[in-house]
């Protein structure tokens, strides 16, 4: 639906990290525009933002605000590396050390950061962040993430301690790198259960390199640098926000120039930007993963699927399916394709997985030795059942529905009729929580720990209720390798172990992997971004540049109607 | 080949003009029944005419769609063909995947035109029975009928279209159908109810009681046919208003989906395009304001016919 | 005239619970509610508390208790997708369609009035005809359809009017008081230039027709015979007597408005009521559907009562009744 808001802006998993400033590359004079010509970033957005709250909301905008609004301990590095500490770089802490057990770590705030009132930052917000950011009253979505935090304490005024229940390889990404610290002395005064309706939210005061101006609700967010920021004044002067009720009216204000980034581009923007010169394209790691997820048990969760609790049948399904073909026609043939329930982005990637063929005779030999025959109306049977299925399709974006269109002709050609059930984005949400549904063309947006593939995956996550594996896949040598993966300390063992839980996965084939969707953003060619991160392209926002120099650096070769 | 489908289609076109001119002589005005005098009487007015001869040709057009198409309006043209300018070959180019606009335009009025004459069938079926009942029962129940009706008029129907959409998507045709007649009766009813006071009023109605008919008779015999009329030409405008619905839903995406196209489901895919290719949401527009202006002309002109004490409103 | 005023305020208020009932029935009994797709990391006993305090965890009858009794206290809920009152959104949202349901209605009924007495005066004639056919042409359009046309037109090919939202992000800071003003006028312009042409067509067909029934009375035939001008009496016999009428259509336009105003804000990115309805249906955020929709409804009741007040002014049959 063109005209709602795209769900899928809302984050699966995480809020994201707090803008991390690379030390080096920051003077603090370092403004590359003059006092005489401001400079000012407009992104463009299709919808509008929840609260400016880091721990209570959700919505993708908020997200990039407040990166700029509030910071978090230390960031990781921008190849996403998730593992101890190796390469995560100091942001409201300036430094750290562990303890000899690895179970707490001590981090000292940078004694020169201050929130934008004045007011320095110091231990006892970064204990009230992480209280907040656990409470089951205020809902945080990292409430899972903190798992393993016991407590936060505080050495000093500016030493706070955070002691772990647990060791674990991404225990400093879950808690160093996730929660942005708040001002406990403008916050700590309302109750948990009242936070999300304080005035705060619509008017909030930061630690980050910019400071809160206005929103204008379905309108504006604006923020303006903050030049007395810690880590020196951030590069470029405003940052607008602006507000369009659908992507079609925000992919026009870039055209118009009334603002000079957007992101996610779809196809048909690609095309339409690549005509414009004063417009380059830019791409970032894509942590998108699309695929078909099949439902394992019957509908509502009762015993098994007629169809899909067959492991051979689920393969054969998927050996139906010429995903290069279709990935190709829709978007181009650089696209990669999936090779599990990962990105090639992620660190734990495999390069080398081994694929289920695509071959539609094989597919055949296998469905007809489990005992599903070719009946004359072209579809197969087997008892009184027959192969035959609906498929949830959002209809929120053109590829994935010309994509069905296409997997639909190759089923038919293997005796399997799915049909397409278009829905909108919280209704398919809503049936795959509810088990309601078949087969459903599903699309997850990936945090970059190896780890979290046993939130999506595991046995756990499939008995527990309102979990996310909706498709009940259970496989127990699946669970025991991942388990082992995440208790180890060894780095290289765990990458090892990962690679055989992708091999266990991709042979179960709960689904058929098909692609990753290309992540591309258009932007003025005055706009030069500093690196942009898979996860969380706009980290890095205090960093970027306005200047004439109208270069079409960082550009990808796009051609024209290929994409 | 194609040239004399469409010759043929023509020449249909222009034998049912002639058969209904035969039918609403002018001449027939004074001397005819009086169903051919209210016909005769439409054909006085041009702007009629043409709506009639338009929504002839429409429905000729959308009957034969499969037999005039130029091309499958659901394959996929070769990459090359996405987005493709009108052309010879392609009379209105080609939409975001590089299927034919023109043969999808022909296969969306026929969805269209069906799907809105269902459901006008629908709310007059439903707005005539529920008007009836209310007028002729009166007291608390009318009163009670009539609010639930004003609540409904007092919410915008594209509102609650949207709502039911999306809550119920994915809609196939039938509930679609079912959606857009049972949110259009309202009007209808209303008029009912109103034509029905005022005929309670009337000596004959009031005879046919004093002689003792039963109040399904006297429906029957002395309301329905006068109720009629008015029926008949709100009807006809509500399959504008229906059409443009309809197109509404699908546009917005929870109307009919893909593939198979309706007019609102072709501008909504040519919408995101519409800087570089401004013919696929174009064309099917156009479509759907002939359609409905055809049917917004052909409701004025029968109103004149079958009112003649309100000519010219 | 107060016992009238009385009766259609009480009459209108029983029609706005209706349309409070029926939104919250319609919504309810739909799968899904605003945490059915919430985060699916959030831990499944946050959500449970979450239902709870949205009174979402009890059976539909308790559930229109807890919508009853809020209404009652004059609390219009808690949406769940924006994170706050809804009371505090409508104050954002709902001024900016009433501007532009201001300005369109303005318009519609200069240019309708205009255009009806024109057509009127030349009845039968080329500005008769060719200016209801090209009302009609509008009146026929959808008006998602016509607002895209105007982006095409105003984007691409004559880029002089801004086609989206209210401001100039850019600029508009450092814009002074009538700068400013400017600014937001010529926001307005398309999307209300969508509105007026969708809905005068309406509003000069009942004009037309009004001003042909006055032609027909004893008076103005009266007159002419006299020998009076026929610009003296379009004006002072025919238009005078004409334009009562007319004033009661206002009213009855505002449901069609309100309802073309949610397309063309979606359009046009104006952040008004329609778009926050269609949002809000998009979140399963049913507070604020409700709110929203239950806002359309007083309007267009406080609509018909303005009109049938209107009228009543107009006509003192009605007043002494």
């Amino acid at each position: 639906m063109p005209y709602f808001p795209d769900n899928h802006m809302r984050l699966s998993r995480r809020v994201p990290a707090l803008c991390a400033l690379a030390l080096s590359a920051c003077s603090h004079d370092g403004t590359s525009s003059g006092a005489k010509h401001p400079t000012t970033l407009v992104f463009t957005q299709p919808s509008d933002a929840d609260n400016l709250v880091p721990a209570l909301s959700t919505s993708e905008i908020a997200a990039q605000v407040d990166a700029m609004l509030f910071e978090k301990l230390a960031e990781i590095n921008d190849s996403m590396n998730v593992i101890g500490d190796a390469g995560a770089r100091p942001s409201l802490a300036d430094s750290w050390t562990w303890a000899p057990d690895s179970l707490s770590i001590a981090f000292h705030l940078d004694p020169k950061a201050h929130w934008s009132d004045g007011v320095p930052v110091r231990a006892p917000d970064v204990l009230y962040s992480f209280r907040v950011n656990k409470s089951k009253v205020v809902g945080s979505s990292l409430i899972p993430l903190l798992a393993d935090v016991d407590s936060v304490t505080a050495r000093d005024s500016v030493t706070p301690v955070i002691w772990f229940r647990a060791r674990s390889l991404e225990q400093f990404y879950n808690a160093a790198t996730q929660v942005r610290v708040l001002p406990a002395h403008l916050m700590a005064s309302t109750a948990d259960s009242a936070l999300q309706s304080t005035p705060y939210g619509r008017n909030p005061v930061g630690s980050g390199p910019y400071k809160f101006v206005r929103w204008v609700s379905g309108s504006t967010i604006e923020l303006v640098a903050d030049s007395t920021f810690h880590r020196g004044r951030p590069k470029i002067d405003r940052l607008i926000w602006s507000i369009t009720t659908n992507a079609d009216a925000a992919m026009l204000r870039l055209l118009s120039g009334e603002a000079n980034f957007l992101d996610k581009l779809r196809k048909q923007d690609v095309d339409q930007v690549a005509k414009h010169p004063e417009l380059k394209i830019v791409g970032y790691p894509s942590m998108l993963a699309y695929y078909v997820l099949f439902n394992e048990r019957g509908r509502k969760g009762v015993g098994q699927h007629p169809i899909f609790a067959d492991r051979e049948v689920r393969r054969a399904l998927s050996m139906a399916v010429d995903r290069r073909g279709a990935v190709t026609t829709v978007y181009d043939a650089k696209t990669p394709l999936l090779l599990g329930p990962y990105t090639s982005n992620l660190a734990s990637f495999d390069p080398n997985m081994i694929q289920l063929p695509y071959s539609p005779d094989s597919a055949i030999k296998l469905l007809e030795s489990r005992g599903w025959v070719l009946g004359k109306d072209g579809v197969r049977h087997k008892g009184g059942a027959s192969l035959e299925f609906p498929m949830l399709v959002p209809g929120s974006s053109s590829q994935r529905q010309q994509m069905a269109v296409m997997l639909q002709d190759m089923f038919k050609r293997v005796g399997a009729r799915m049909t397409i059930e278009h829905v909108d984005f919280p209704t398919q949400q809503a049936r795959k929580t509810a088990h309601d549904y078949d087969a459903a063309f599903d699309g997850m947006s990936l945090d970059p720990t190896p780890s979290g593939i046993r939130q999506e995956w595991s046995s756990t996550a499939a008995k527990a209720e309102g979990q996310s594996n909706t498709g009940h896949y259970m496989n127990p040598a699946f669970d025991a390798t991942i388990d082992s993966a995440v208790a180890t300390m060894d780095s290289k063992a765990a990458i090892a172990l990962y690679h055989r839980a992708y091999a266990i996965i991709a042979n179960d084939a709960p689904g058929i992997w098909l692609y990753e969707a290309p992540a591309l953003a258009g932007m003025s060619v005055i706009v030069h971004p500093a690196a942009m991160r898979g996860d969380m392209w706009w980290v890095n926002l205090a960093q970027w540049t306005i200047s004439d120099d109208a270069t079409k650096s960082g550009t990808v070769a796009v051609a024209a109607g290929a994409h | 080949m194609l040239a004399l489908r469409w010759l043929s289609a023509l020449a249909l076109i222009v034998v049912l003009s002639l058969l209904f001119w035969r039918y609403a002589h002018p001449a027939s005005i004074a001397t005819a029944s009086r169903r051919r005098a209210a016909a005769a009487r439409y054909a006085t007015h041009p702007s009629a005419v043409i709506a009639l001869l338009a929504l002839l040709a429409l429905y000729v057009i959308a009957a034969l769609a499969p037999w005039l198409a130029t091309h499958d309006p659901i394959a996929l043209l070769p990459q090359s063909f996405v987005n493709h300018p009108p052309s010879r070959e392609l009379l209105f180019g080609t939409d975001y995947v590089g299927r034919d606009v023109f043969s999808r335009v022909l296969f969306g009025t026929r969805l269209s035109l069906s799907i809105a004459l269902l459901a006008t069938v629908l709310s007059v079926l439903l707005g005539t029975a529920y008007g009836l009942i209310a007028g002729f029962v009166g007291g608390a129940l009318d009163t009670a009928m009539m609010r639930l009706v004003d609540a409904f008029l007092a919410i915008p129907r594209i509102v609650l279209l949207i709502a039911i959409g999306a809550l119920w998507a994915p809609l196939g045709v039938t509930s679609l159908v079912l959606i857009l007649g049972l949110t259009a009766w309202f009007g209808t009813s209303r008029l009912v109810r109103a034509e029905v006071l005022s005929l309670r009023e009337r000596d004959m109605v009031a005879a046919a009681r004093a002689l003792g008919a039963r109040d399904l008779a006297i429906v029957r015999r002395h309301v329905l046919p006068n109720v009629l009329t008015p029926v008949i030409v709100s009807a006809t405008l509500g399959v504008a208003g229906v059409i443009i619905n309809e197109a509404t839903l699908s546009f917005l995406g929870i109307g009919i989906s893909d593939p198979a196209p309706s007019l609102g489901n072709i501008i909504r895919d040519g919408s995101p395009f519409i800087a570089t290719a401004w013919w696929a949401a174009l064309f099917p527009g156009l479509a759907l304001v002939i359609t409905a202006m055809a049917y917004n002309l052909a409701g004025d002109g029968l109103r004149d016919a079958m009112d003649p004490r309100q000519v010219d409103r | 005239m107060r016992r009238l005023l009385a009766r259609r305020l009480l009459q209108g208020l029983a029609v706005v619970w209706l349309v409070g009932t029926l939104t919250f029935t319609l919504l309810h009994l739909a799968p899904g509610d605003a945490f059915s797709y919430h985060d699916r990391h959030i831990p499944a006993d946050v959500i449970e508390r979450w239902r709870h305090i949205y009174c979402l965890d009890r059976p539909l009858v308790a559930q229109y208790g807890c919508y009853l009794r809020s209404m009652a206290s004059g609390n219009l809920g808690y949406s769940i997708s924006q994170q706050r009152p809804v009371l505090d959104i409508l104050i954002d949202y709902v001024p900016r369609t009433i501007e532009l349901m201001f300005f369109s209605l303005l318009l519609s009924f200069v240019a309708g009035i205009g255009l009806g007495v024109l057509e009127a005066r030349h009845r039968g004639g080329f500005p008769d005809w060719g200016s209801r056919a090209i009302a009609l042409f509008f009146y026929s359009m959808p008006d998602f359809w016509l607002a895209l046309m105007l982006v095409l037109l105003f984007a691409y090919w004559v880029p002089i009017l801004p086609i989206s939202g209210m401001e100039d992000v850019i600029n508009g800071p450092s814009f002074s008081g009538w700068q400013r003003l400017v600014d937001h006028a010529r926001h307005l312009v398309l999307p209300v230039i969508s509105l007026v042409l969708l809905t005068c067509a309406a509003i000069a067909r009942f004009q037309r027709a009004a001003m042909l029934d006055v032609m027909r009375m004893e008076f103005v035939v009266t007159a002419r015979a006299k020998g009076v001008s026929e610009n003296v009496i379009s004006r002072h016999h025919v238009l005078r007597n004409a334009l009562l009428p007319i004033i009661t259509v206002a009213g009855l336009t505002l449901p069609s408005l309100l309802g073309g105003a949610v397309l063309v804000e979606l359009v046009f990115s104006w952040p008004g009521m329609g778009y926050i309805t269609a949002a809000a249906i998009g979140n399963r955020d049913y507070a604020l559907v409700m709110a929203s929709v239950l806002v359309s409804s007083v309007l267009v009741v406080l609509g018909n009562v303005a009109a049938d007040l209107l009228y009543a002014l107009a006509d003192p049959r009605v007043r002494a009744a």
